[in-house]
């Protein structure tokens, strides 16, 4: 039921984890934007300068440049273009079980952003991607 | 001040926090003394149920201390287990923090 359900023991598992996040994200934005999405600092292999940047949120990584492995957030981006951002926070489904939450927040970091707080199911997981859809629906225009 | 965070308990009703402004980093023990506070600013039936949350955040304090500290900008949300509307944040806007 559970995806990479060892994320937060496995540190294998959770960078695929993260990149299953980034993937997702862009081909979803790509099906219901019509455009090219990308992470700052993803490889990139697309041949179109056309895209949009999903810029550097908050970061993940202590000083000593380490991760912080523990899914909060799993996943953060900005888009400039629509001045908002988004932080997607994974549980332990160990502990939270089946569980989905979301809040709007004016951070101090002076942007809007959508806070999705879960545990990580085929059906949360799309509930998360359309979330993000209405968050940044002006970007269809 | 080059050095900006807060870490804040919201909903359910409640809505406190602790802030800081340095000129120079927020140390550990800095740090602990604002959850303490925090902690502390909470009824004992309230602080119960936010208290895996807030021990979450110490953990992650602790945790930065041992790897050189945070630098902003950082969010962090720990949810309390069964109220969904219920966390406590921690935010690093700027500088570095649990040094």
């Amino acid at each position: 039921m559970f995806k990479y359900k060892d994320f937060l023991e496995n540190k294998g598992s959770y960078r695929w984890n993260k990149l299953f996040w980034k993937n997702s994200i862009c081909s979803h934005f790509k099906k219901v934007f019509d455009k090219e999405f990308i992470f700052e600092n993803s490889k990139s292999t697309t041949q179109n300068n056309n895209f949009i940047k999903i810029e550097n949120f908050v970061t993940d990584t202590y000083n000593n440049g380490k991760l912080f492995y523990d899914g909060n957030p799993i996943i953060s981006g900005k888009i400039l273009s629509a001045n908002k951002a988004f932080r997607i926070i994974q549980e332990d489904p160990n502990e939270f079980d089946i569980f989905y939450s979301k809040f709007e927040n004016e951070s101090i970091h002076e942007i809007k952003e959508l806070v999705i707080i879960l545990t990580l199911t085929k059906e949360n997981h799309k509930l998360a991607l359309n979330d993000l859809e209405e968050w940044f629906k002006e970007l269809k225009n | 001040m080059n050095h900006r965070g807060r870490i804040q308990s919201q909903g359910g009703g409640i809505e406190k926090s602790e802030n800081w402004a340095k000129n120079s980093s927020l140390t550990i023990c800095e740090g602990k003394i604002k959850l303490s506070g925090l902690k502390a600013d909470h009824p004992k039936k309230i602080l119960k149920e936010r208290i895996n949350a807030f021990a979450k955040l110490e953990g992650f304090m602790n945790n930065a201390n041992s790897q050189g500290g945070v630098s902003g900008p950082i969010s962090k949300s720990y949810p309390v287990l069964n109220h969904k509307n219920k966390r406590i944040d921690l935010e690093v806007q700027k500088g570095q923090a649990f040094v």
